[in-house]
């Protein structure tokens, strides 16, 4: 039964893992510098480790958002969000399962009569927008730095194809990580406070009821993965994003470091010892920060290829995918509870 | 790891042998189209031999470093380009040879009157050669640096279309006590040699194109 209603997020995870994946490998993949299965079994690594062991930042931040404790409502939450996906993709408008998961939660809210604490709110939305920004400056910064580096290296064309074999393959585990980390609460993070499982020990490691929920979010990721990123990684390698592989390396690494620095809490923390304030921990859309980092060289290099069209799709989707989600979520929140006399709130 | 670094290694290796083979053996056909005429036949013969032998040696290398590219799909955006690249510069080797084989096949007499401009023919033309040579060599380390070498080779090729057209002229209209048949003979080892400056130019044209795609 447990199993039925987890349903959802892991379907919710097996399209991230399919659709996600490709921002980190695909340029890698699409202009065959790595092979699709190292960096399927690299990426699947890496998202589990990092979606059990750093996923739980977000975690707090939606469930202050709204404290979903009941089953079939994490479930129909999950689903509204799974569903709106869907409607976007159809509309070809770009679109996040972390904005669609925050609109599901604030329908649930209404739904449910809670208040929506819109300070935390304010706080989620700003950090898409500054995810984006941030992964333009970062692409710029280190953009110039490699490209400087490779310059006065002065290395044999086949040294840096080598060399940026290796770095893609390092880069792509360290954003698989961060996308873990950052993206499982998306899949996960709904059924937090809906499920309690006891603590389970393996060896020298035990994980605790969100960890092993995040665990088999992680695993639907890698499912994902394995089953259907090898087309959108072509699909982004060879047509969305033609890189060169020093580019790409640079739009990875940008990404991976905006995603880290969303989901770190001993980054936050440290930081927030500084008395610089904190940095939420907020799930932030992967393609999103991967498109602002392209901007970013795209402005550097002179703007001129910079489709902004697709610019304005995201700005669109910031509004249309939580009310699209919000609003589906409501309805079927409402066909649950009336209809199938679930508990959902 | 250690896997893919060995193959980059031996790769650069093959292909740096594989340029100095081209680069010899384009430097002895400049040294043996002078001894053939000086008239240093078994200078000349010597040296046709060593050519062929450069010749074979660069062949085998690029068969190897084909196979390399191919089987450990090194790099994947620029792999044809860059194997089409060095076919073209092998081309050079071929052509020096074929020109030299036909110098001792045919064994053309050289009037002491166009001596001097065969000479300037082949000295353009080698010179073209040697700055496509040097264009390839540098473009794996520093491709916007061979651009320079590119400008060169242009440079040569003009200078050696009009070293060969000054050539056929004095071969046609000033050089008394030649039939017909001898002048078509000696236009014909002209424009052997003038090829390899088009062959060169060939080699920039795609250098031209490589070092674009490159530095996107």
């Amino acid at each position: 039964m447990l199993l039925l209603f987890l349903s959802s997020g892991l379907f919710l995870g097996w399209s991230l893992g399919a659709n996600d994946a490709a921002n980190i490998f695909g340029s890698a993949v699409g202009t065959r510098m790595v092979r699709f299965r190292t960096a399927a079994i690299v990426a699947s690594i890496f998202v589990i480790i990092g979606a059990t062991f750093q996923g739980e930042g977000g975690a707090d931040t939606l469930g202050r958002l709204g404290t979903i404790d009941q089953l079939a409502g994490a479930f129909t939450v999950a689903l509204a969000s799974a569903l709106s996906i869907f409607m976007m993709v159809k509309s070809s408008l770009i679109v996040s399962t972390s904005q669609a998961i925050v609109g599901a939660i604030i329908g649930w809210n209404f739904f449910a009569g809670r208040s929506t604490d819109t300070v935390l709110l304010g706080k989620i939305a700003s950090s898409w927008v500054v995810g984006m920004l941030l992964g333009a400056v970062f692409a710029v910064i280190l953009y110039l730095i490699v490209h400087e580096a490779f310059k006065r290296l002065h290395l044999h064309l086949l040294w840096k194809h080598t060399v940026l074999k290796i770095l893609l393959l390092l880069i792509g585990a360290f954003g698989a990580y961060s996308l873990g980390a950052n993206n499982i609460v998306n899949v996960m993070g709904v059924f937090v406070n809906a499920v309690s499982l006891p603590a389970l020990s393996i060896g020298p490691l035990t994980l605790s009821s969100s960890q092993q929920l995040f665990f088999l979010g992680a695993v639907a990721i890698s499912v994902g993965i394995f089953t259907y990123s090898q087309r959108t990684m072509k699909v982004v390698g060879n047509d969305l994003m033609p890189l060169s592989a020093e580019t790409a390396m640079v739009v990875v690494l940008a990404q991976s470091l905006v995603l880290f620095i969303f989901s770190s809490k001993g980054l936050s923390d440290a930081i927030a010892s500084l008395g610089l304030g904190r940095i939420p921990q907020v799930p932030v859309s992967s393609t999103q920060v991967v498109i602002g980092s392209i901007v970013g060289i795209g402005l550097l290099k002179g703007g001129r290829s910079i489709k902004y069209k697709v610019l304005i799709n995201i700005v669109l989707g910031w509004i249309a995918t939580p009310v699209i989600a919000g609003i589906t979520a409501y309805i079927l929140l409402f066909v649950m509870a009336n209809i199938f006399q679930l508990t959902v709130n | 790891m250690e896997g893919i670094l060995k193959t980059a290694s031996s790769v650069i290796r093959q292909i740096d042998s594989f340029i100095n083979e081209i680069e010899n053996g384009l430097l002895l056909f400049r040294e043996a189209v002078n001894n053939y005429t000086d008239g240093r036949e078994s200078d000349f013969e010597t040296r046709l031999r060593l050519v062929e032998e450069k010749e074979s040696a660069a062949d085998n290398l690029q068969r190897g470093i084909e196979n390399d590219f191919l089987v450990h799909s090194l790099l994947p955006q620029f792999a044809s380009d860059v194997l089409h690249l060095l076919d073209k510069t092998d081309d050079l080797l071929d052509k020096a040879k074929y020109v030299l084989q036909q110098f001792s096949v045919e064994r053309p007499q050289m009037p002491y009157l166009i001596k001097a401009d065969f000479k300037s023919l082949n000295e353009m033309s080698s010179e073209a050669t040697a700055e496509a040579v040097a264009a390839v060599r540098v473009f794996f380390t520093a491709p916007e640096s061979a651009k320079e070498h590119i400008n060169k080779i242009y440079f040569y090729e003009r200078e050696s279309d009009r070293a060969a057209n000054d050539l056929r002229r004095v071969i046609f209209q000033q050089t008394p006590g030649i039939d017909l048949a001898q002048q078509e003979q000696l236009r014909y080892f002209t424009r052997h040699v003038e090829q390899l400056s088009d062959a060169a130019e060939d080699v920039a044209d795609i250098l031209s194109l490589l070092i674009i795609k490159v530095m996107l």
